[in-house]
């Protein structure tokens, strides 16, 4: 049913192009110049897809996007994983990335990665997600009780659905802000500058917020019981 | 353990989990195609109406046109009428 309605319909998508398709430029030297610099080859093959299939998405070939949306899905769906636990939720939040990046498609540049680009929406749709369900519930609602069972010592494996519900409550109890700066720097293990680009903060934002929340976090396993160190 | 710690072990194990695979390569287009109607709703709204309005005025233009190039063609059609 859907399909009928999708990228079959081929002729609409030309219409809705995402704007300004002139913006974008990539020349063929751009794509030269990063298979020069060692990348590994497949890589390099999926830039060079990417990069083609964007140019024919601006051109007004709509399967171009649905192959896109294929290609990447997978990635931004575990990405988008880590926003919410809710099947329903999650498979919404997957579809807003690529509805978002459909119509700025015409602001990548082809400097990097697209996945990296996607990575960008995704965390600030992540973000936002976050930042609406902070307001609807004025309060946490989550118990992180259960933290109790987080075994301390190294040599005793976890359960990783266990572990990602864990983590995800515990997180939960944060403003949105604290939430993000330490999924991003420590549960991803992400450099400052990273963290920087893909929040659109600044280097000493990032690492004033990463203080803060660290110490909001150590508040909360406190409060779970356990004995933080110093 | 502080609580870096605690958090990076927490993301370790949680790490392993396989997140649920999701396919959204044809709702994704059909969303856009949605959203392109829905843009384009006001502008069929006004190009309807539009159309309504050139159509009274083609009418009202005819008519003038008419009582124009032959200015007597009423009282004939008047007289005629009456004669039969």
């Amino acid at each position: 049913m859907t399909a009928e309605v999708g990228f079959a319909n081929t002729d609409s998508m030309r219409r809705i192009g995402p704007k300004d398709k002139d913006a974008f430029a990539i020349s063929s030297e751009d794509v030269g110049e990063k298979a020069s610099a060692g990348e590994a080859q497949p890589r390099t093959a999926g830039v060079k897809a990417d990069i083609q299939a964007v140019r024919d998405c601006l051109e007004g070939d709509g399967d171009a996007y649905a192959e896109l949306v294929r290609r990447h899905q997978d990635k931004i769906a575990a990405r988008m994983w880590r926003f919410t636990r809710d099947r329903h939720d999650h498979e919404e939040l997957v579809q807003e990335v690529f509805v978002e990046a459909y119509f700025s498609l015409a602001s990548y540049r082809g400097a990097a990665p697209l996945e990296h680009w996607l990575t960008r929406i995704a965390t600030r749709v992540g973000y936002k997600y976050w930042k609406r369900r902070a307001v609807q519930r004025a309060r946490p609602s989550v118990s992180i009780d259960h933290l109790r069972d987080l075994p301390t010592e190294e040599s005793k494996s976890m359960d990783a659905k266990e572990a990602a519900e864990m983590l995800h409550d515990l997180l939960e109890c944060l403003p949105p802000r604290d939430r993000l700066v330490l999924v991003l720097r420590y549960v991803e293990d992400r450099s400052i500058e990273e963290t920087a680009k893909l929040t659109g903060w600044t280097q000493a934002m990032v690492r004033v917020q990463a203080w803060r929340a660290r110490k909001k976090l150590k508040k909360l396993f406190a409060k779970a019981g356990f004995e933080v160190d110093q | 353990m502080n609580e870096l710690q605690l958090l990076k072990r927490l993301a370790t194990a949680a790490a392993e989990e396989e997140p649920p695979r999701v396919d959204v390569s044809q709702r994704v287009p059909a969303i856009l195609t949605a959203q392109e109607l829905d843009s384009e709703a006001p502008f069929l709204w006004i190009a309807g109406l539009s159309s309504a309005a050139a159509v009274v005025v083609g009418v009202v233009a005819y008519k003038s046109l008419d009582t124009w190039t032959d200015p007597l063609q009423t009282l004939f059609l008047g007289l005629t009428w009456m004669m039969t």
